[in-house]
């Protein structure tokens, strides 16, 4: 029996206990962050670069939508705090790092997020993997065998070079030409979707 | 700097293969040229994607898949001290939908559910098969590994994390939090499961148990067969428990078992009642009283009193209810009576805060009021006076773990004297 309106639940009542009344559940920010995955591992991998240290910092991201849930007010909000959250785990798992070379500054972060929101690279899910699909299979063979030795095995650039006797730098520069041109693929693919 | 001097550079970025200098030119360049911004960018999705439909049956068929390097070609170097970096690791959420599908490789291990999977060991293939090393975490719901060949199952409860330490024959796994249920079909002579806690462990030939990992033990129930429990301190006995006991695991030593319908929750309520063994009487008064470590209130008088919020016009005590003996759990016939004694009259509120029935986080709060009378009062709420705090929209299942309590007054906030509060079922 309601007995006359509460004053302000969310602050009267345990501290982290109730403040999430109107928040996003956990299932939702889970489900949320788990199906962005893709987009988010590559901005992570746009700051700290390789591979393993991207997934460490996802995985850590994961964790802590699990445990912060309640902070995120809605599903809208969700994609906006997932990437400000995993900006700071990537710097923070640069610390070590930082020492031997330099990373990336405050300023150069805020440039590539504007970059990343005014760009469209916010597309994700299932019509960019489709797009992405397409687009791969669309390339010449010996591009596919190079994107299948980097992304299907995760062999290193030098390794890749040895292994086809080219030069690193070719080997280097010819991959993100293919990135470049992927994109470029995949942005007509999406824009055409949308039509 | 040239085009394909950038280019470059991107890519060894995303290699991990920048030195210095070359990491400090990279930078300058992002900072004067949005185009390089948005080719890393590009290629950093392109990156983390591509390994993931690299996995499907579809693009395999579409690339040409080149001869594997030989082993120590293709190991890249990795800093000794992150788990995920002794070996290829991703991330995949298994299950109905999965984006990730892969032929099962010559394996009889695997997950299925909704798990994040790190494959650590340098063979895995990826996927739902698991090999020694990796590693399986479950968040809001259950995953299941099992062995195709012999039958034998684990049950992953949410908010759980395994490790598989042995996959095969002698079989070990590392429960590093959560609870599991296990039914381990009959084992040779050079097999069997281990369940590794962080208490001791759990040996097993053939049967069906559950653990559970608790702030100071893992307890440990058997439905069916037996286990040998081995506490983690060395020297101490390994104690056999039988089916129908549970007994709990605390590192230095192993309780003695108790017939399951008066052991602690464990993993039981996964299945069947769920708020079968579990307390079923939590009562808190002054003698319980804690400074600190999430009590909230002063004692006074011999009675706890409720403190003034300095942000809304509420006076407020928090009770914590862990308990040794287990949690209470929400069910139909709860009743709450607080014996309580406020100066003047004021609307009181009893409020539970409750969490999943498998231990996960918190789930919601569950509100009750009463309109009082100013003196000494006795306040019984039963469940269906309870109600979902307005707003939560949640619904609280039957097991829900009842971990703390909240009592409060407002309009007007009273001086309110706690002398007790039971919760019985």
């Amino acid at each position: 029996m309601r007995t006359g309106a509460f004053p302000d639940v969310a602050r009267a009542a345990p501290t982290g206990m109730v403040a999430g009344m109107d928040a996003l559940d956990q299932e939702t920010a889970m489900r949320g962050v788990l199906s962005d995955e893709p987009r988010l591992v590559g901005y992570v991998r746009a700051i700290v670069g390789d591979r393993s240290t991207a997934e460490d910092v996802f995985q850590d991201l994961v964790m802590l939508v699990m445990r912060k849930h309640a902070d995120i007010p809605d599903l809208a909000a969700l994609a906006g705090w997932t990437r400000r959250a995993a900006r700071f785990l990537a710097l923070k798992a640069l610390e070590k790092r930082a020492r031997e070379r330099p990373v990336m500054d405050s300023d150069l972060l805020d440039l590539l997020d504007a970059s990343w929101q005014d760009g469209g690279h916010d597309h994700a899910g299932a019509p960019y993997l489709d797009a992405l699909r397409h687009c791969c299979a669309a390339l010449p063979p010996h591009a596919q065998e190079l994107i299948a030795l980097k992304y299907t095995q995760g062999i290193s650039g030098q390794d890749i070079a040895t292994r086809l006797g080219r030069p690193l730098n070719t080997i280097y520069v010819t991959l993100t030409r293919l990135h470049r041109a992927l994109e470029s693929c995949v942005r007509a693919r999406l824009r055409r979707s949308d039509a | 700097m040239p085009e394909d001097d950038l280019e470059r550079l991107i890519a060894a970025h995303l290699d991990d293969a920048l030195d210095a200098d070359e990491a400090a030119r990279l930078h300058a360049r992002l900072r004067a040229d949005g185009d390089a911004r948005h080719l890393l960018i590009a290629a950093a999705r392109h990156a983390a994607a591509l390994p993931r439909l690299a996995l499907e049956p579809d693009a395999r068929a579409a690339m040409p898949s080149p001869t594997p390097l030989p082993e120590a070609a293709s190991a890249r170097p990795r800093a000794p001290w992150r788990w995920p970096a002794a070996a290829a690791v991703f991330i995949a959420t298994v299950g109905l939908g999965m984006l990730i599908r892969t032929t099962p490789p010559p394996l009889d291990l695997r997950v299925d559910g909704q798990a994040q999977i790190a494959h650590r060991a340098a063979e895995s293939a990826g996927g739902p098969w698991l090999h020694a090393g990796d590693r399986i975490t479950t968040s809001t719901g259950p995953a299941t590994l099992s062995w195709t060949s012999e039958g034998t199952r684990l049950e992953l409860a949410p908010a759980s994390a395994l490790t598989v330490e042995v996959a095969s024959g002698a079989k070990r796994l590392r429960l590093e939090r959560g609870a599991l249920q296990a039914e381990v079909a009959h084992q040779p002579v050079d097999g069997g499961v281990t369940i590794v806690t962080p208490f001791g462990r759990v040996e097993v030939v053939g049967t069906r148990f559950a653990v559970q990992i608790q702030e100071h033990g893992s307890t440990v129930t058997v439905e069916r067969g037996a286990v040998r429990l081995v506490a983690e301190a060395a020297g101490q006995p390994a104690v056999r428990l039988e089916s129908g006991y549970a007994a709990t695991l605390s590192g230095a030593a192993i309780s003695h078992p108790v017939p399951q319908a008066t052991a602690p929750p464990a993993g039981a309520t996964a299945a069947g009642d769920p708020t079968a063994g579990s307390a079923q009487v939590v009562h808190v008064g002054p003698a319980d009283w804690h400074d600190g470590a999430g009590w909230e209130g002063d004692l006074v008088d011999g009675a706890i009193r409720a403190r003034l919020q300095s942000d809304s016009p509420v006076t407020r005590i928090i009770l914590p209810l862990r308990r040794p003996d287990g949690y209470l759990r929400l069910a139909r016939d709860l009743r709450c009576t607080l014996r309580l004694h406020v100066d003047q009259a004021t609307t009181c509120a009893l409020l539970l805060v409750c969490d999943r029935a498998d231990g996960g986080d918190w789930l919601g709060n569950l509100q009750g009021e009463r309109r009082l009378v100013a003196g000494d009062q006795e306040l019984v709420l039963s469940a269906d006076d309870l109600r979902p705090v307005a707003g939560s929209g949640l619904t609280m299942p039957p097991g829900s773990r009842i971990i703390g309590i909240a009592v409060m007054t407002w309009g007007p906030a009273a001086d309110l004297r706690l002398h007790d509060v039971e919760l019985r079922r």
